[in-house]
C-alpha cells in the first residue's frame, strides 16, 4: 500500500507525485480516498503550487511520528528550521491551506510560530495582517483600553 | 510694529515647512502603509484560523487584542475560547514545565505591621530558569505577614490567612482578583481570640485548603474539631469538619459525613486524578491517607500505602502532586537519603521515581544539601525540590547526581513559595 503513489495537482496546474502514505497525511485526501479508493489524481483547487510544495514537504518528513524522545526532539528542530524559512505573509498562506488540506500537526505550527511573530504587535498592526474592521467608537475602544490598561503598559513587564 | 510682521513671516515660513513636514510624513505613512499591506492575509482569513492563532498568544498579548473590535473582545471574553485556551496552556505546560514564585513584596521591616499586602508571582521556566512573567498586585484587606496559599487550579491560587477573615481567588496571568467570604473556620477561630502564645504553639490547625476543580471550581477545607473551633451552628461532633466553597452561590457549606480520623495538621492536601489527599495523624504508629472525590464530595481511606511511608512520622514525609500523580517523598535526616514514589492511577501499586543520596552528591554549595520538598519533575530525570524554610529552589540531576540552586540564578533571595503551575 506504501508504494502505491498519488498525484496531486495544484489549483495553478502544478502536479506532484508522493506516496500514498504521505497523501494521506492531508486528511482531505485521506478522506477522498476512503470514499472511492481507485482515485490515483486528485485536484486541489484551494492551494497554488508553492505553497502545496511546502505541505508536501511537511508531510513527507512527519510521515512516520515515532514515539521515541529522541525522534521528537529531531522533528522539533526540523520544526523550528522549517519555520524559519517563512515571511509572515507566507505563513498565512500555508495556514490557510494547512486548514483547508486538514493537515492538523501542520495547523499547530504555523499557529504558534505566527502567534510568536505578532505577539508584541500594537493593536492596528495586528488589524492589518488580519484585515480586522474596527467597529469600536473612539470613546469605545479607550473605554477598553483602559479597562485593560496594564496589559498596554509596557513598563510593566521587566524585572523580577 | 516691524518686529510683529517678522513674527508673522517667520511664522508663516514655520507653519510652511510644518505643512511641508506634514505632507512628507503623510507619504511616508502611505508608503509604510502599502508595505504593510503586502502584509496582509492572502484572502482575509478566516475567523476560526484567526482565532487557532490568538489562543497561542500569552495572556498579556490576548487581553490588548480585545481592543481589535467588538467581534473579537466578545470571542475572547467567551466561555468556550477560554476552555480551548486552557487546554493548549496545559499542554504547552506539559512541554515547558513552569513553576509559580509567590513572595510577599513588602517585607515586616521595611513597613512595619500592616494589613494591605503586596505580592509578586514570577512564572519561571523550568528548563531555562528564565523569568517568563513578573505581576505584583495588591490585596486591600490583607494577610497580616501570615500568608498561606493553595495549589494552583487552571493557574488559579486561593489567598488567605489565619490572621484575618481574608480569602481571595487571584489569577496573576489576568491580574483577576476576587474577595470571598470567610470560611466558618476563620470566623470561628476569631471568635476563640487566640493569643499571640496559642497562635505559636498551641494551636495545630489545618491552614491548607484544596483548589480544585469538578464541573466548575470549588475550595475544600478540610480539619480537625478542635476547642476553638467548634461551634453549635456548625452540624457535626465528629472528629473532623470540612468545608466547601461554591462559587455559582459564593458561600461556603459543611459536609455532612466527614473522616473519622484526626488529619496531620501541618502539611497541604495534594490533588490529582480527581481527588484530594490528607494525612491522618499517627494511629498506632501508622499513618493512613485520606482520599476525598471532588465530584461525589466522599471521603474514604487509601486501600494501599507505601509501608515505609505508614510508619514514618508525618513530620518527614511530604506529600504532592508530579505530573498527575500522587506522590510522597520521604525526608531521612540521619542517611540523608530521601526517596520519592508515586501512586499509580489503579491506586494499587506505589512505584519509586527516585532516590536522592544528599551526602553522595556533587553540589556548588554545601547548604543545599538538606533533604526537601518536590515540587515538579523536569525533563531529563531532573527534579526541582523546594527547601521548607527559605533556602528557595534547587535542582537535582539524577543523571549527574548533582545539585544546583535554582533560585540563585534567578537573583532571587527573599523567602520563596513555590508552586507548580
Amino acid at each position: 500500500m506504501s508504494s502505491n503513489k498519488i498525484v496531486l495537482t495544484s489549483s495553478d496546474g502544478e502536479s506532484f507525485e508522493v506516496e500514498e502514505v504521505v497523501a494521506r497525511k492531508l486528511q482531505i485526501v485521506g478522506h477522498m480516498l476512503e470514499d472511492d479508493c481507485v482515485i490515483n489524481e486528485i485536484p486541489l483547487q484551494n492551494v497554488t503550487g508553492d505553497i502545496l510544495s511546502m505541505v508536501i514537504e511537511y508531510c513527507k518528513t512527519h510521515v512516520d511520528e515515532e514515539e521515541s524522545e529522541e525522534a521528537q526532539t529531531k522533528l522539533k528542530t526540523w520544526d523550528e528550521e522549517f519555520m524559519k524559512k517563512f515571511d509572515i505573509k507566507t505563513l498565512l498562506q500555508i495556514i490557510l491551506a494547512a486548514n483547508y488540506l486538514n493537515v492538523k500537526g501542520l495547523l499547530d505550527l504555523v499557529s504558534q510560530t505566527i502567534a510568536d511573530t505578532i505577539k508584541d504587535y500594537t493593536p492596528e498592526q495586528i488589524r492589518e495582517v488580519f484585515g480586522v474592521e474596527n467597529d469600536y467608537t473612539e470613546e469605545e475602544e479607550a473605554e477598553v483600553r483602559k479597562e485593560n490598561a496594564w496589559a498596554f503598559d509596557e513598563a510593566d513587564t521587566p524585572k523580577p | 510694529m516691524m518686529e510683529a510682521e517678522q513674527q508673522v513671516v517667520m511664522a508663516s515660513s514655520s507653519s510652511l515647512r510644518k505643512r511641508k513636514r506634514r505632507r512628507m510624513r503623510r507619504i511616508i505613512r502611505r508608503r509604510r502603509r502599502r508595505n504593510e499591506k503586502r502584509v496582509k492575509a492572502p484572502s482575509s482569513l478566516p475567523n476560526d484560523i484567526v482565532e487557532e492563532i490568538f489562543l497561542r498568544f500569552p495572556v498579556k498579548a490576548l487581553i490588548r487584542l480585545k481592543s481589535l473590535s467588538k467581534y473579537w473582545k466578545s470571542t475572547i471574553e467567551s466561555r468556550s475560547f477560554e476552555e480551548r485556551y486552557l487546554k493548549l496552556a496545559k499542554q504547552a505546560c506539559m512541554d515547558h514545565p513552569k513553576v509559580m514564585v509567590i513572595t510577599e513584596e513588602d517585607p515586616i521591616r521595611e513597613i512595619g505591621y500592616r494589613p494591605f499586602t503586596d505580592i509578586g508571582f514570577r512564572t519561571i521556566c523550568l528548563e531555562s530558569a528564565s523569568l517568563l512573567s513578573y505581576t505584583r498586585l495588591n490585596f486591600p484587606q490583607g494577610f497580616f505577614h501570615w500568608i498561606k496559599i493553595s495549589e494552583s487550579c487552571d493557574g488559579l491560587f486561593c489567598i488567605h490567612s489565619p490572621k484575618s477573615h481574608s480569602v481571595y481567588v487571584v489569577n496573576p496571568a489576568t491580574r483577576w482578583l476576587r474577595l470571598l467570604p470567610p470560611a466558618g473556620f476563620q470566623i470561628l477561630i476569631h471568635k476563640f481570640n487566640p493569643t499571640e502564645r496559642e497562635w505559636n504553639i498551641e494551636m495545630k490547625s489545618i491552614f491548607h485548603l484544596a483548589f480544585v476543580k469538578a464541573t466548575d471550581y470549588k475550595l475544600v477545607w478540610l480539619y480537625n474539631c478542635d476547642k476553638y473551633i467548634a461551634d453549635a451552628s456548625s452540624p457535626n461532633v465528629g472528629v473532623t469538619k470540612c468545608e466547601v466553597f461554591d462559587f455559582r452561590v459564593n458561600a461556603w457549606r459543611y459536609l455532612a459525613c466527614t473522616p473519622s480520623h484526626r488529619i496531620f495538621y501541618d502539611q497541604k492536601p495534594a490533588s490529582a486524578n480527581g481527588s484530594v489527599y490528607w494525612f491522618t495523624e499517627p494511629y498506632n504508629e501508622r499513618i493512613e491517607v485520606v482520599a476525598f472525590d471532588i465530584h461525589t464530595e466522599t471521603f474514604r481511606l487509601l486501600p494501599k500505602i507505601n509501608p515505609a511511608i505508614a510508619g514514618s512520622d508525618p513530620h518527614h514525609i511530604d506529600m504532592c502532586t508530579l505530573d498527575n500523580s500522587l506522590c510522597m517523598s520521604k525526608r531521612e535526616n540521619d542517611t540523608m537519603i530521601q526517596d520519592i514514589w508515586r501512586l499509580k492511577p489503579s491506586e494499587d501499586t506505589w512505584e519509586k521515581i527516585f532516590t536522592i543520596d544528599l551526602l553522595s552528591c556533587s553540589s556548588s554549595r554545601k547548604d543545599l544539601v538538606e533533604p526537601s520538598t518536590p515540587v515538579a519533575v523536569c525533563k531529563n530525570k531532573k527534579i526541582l525540590l523546594s527547601h521548607c524554610y527559605s533556602r528557595g529552589l534547587v535542582k537535582y540531576d539524577s543523571l549527574t547526581k548533582s545539585l544546583d540552586s535554582f533560585s540563585y540564578i534567578l537573583g532571587l533571595r527573599e523567602k520563596l513559595l513555590i508552586f507548580k503551575v
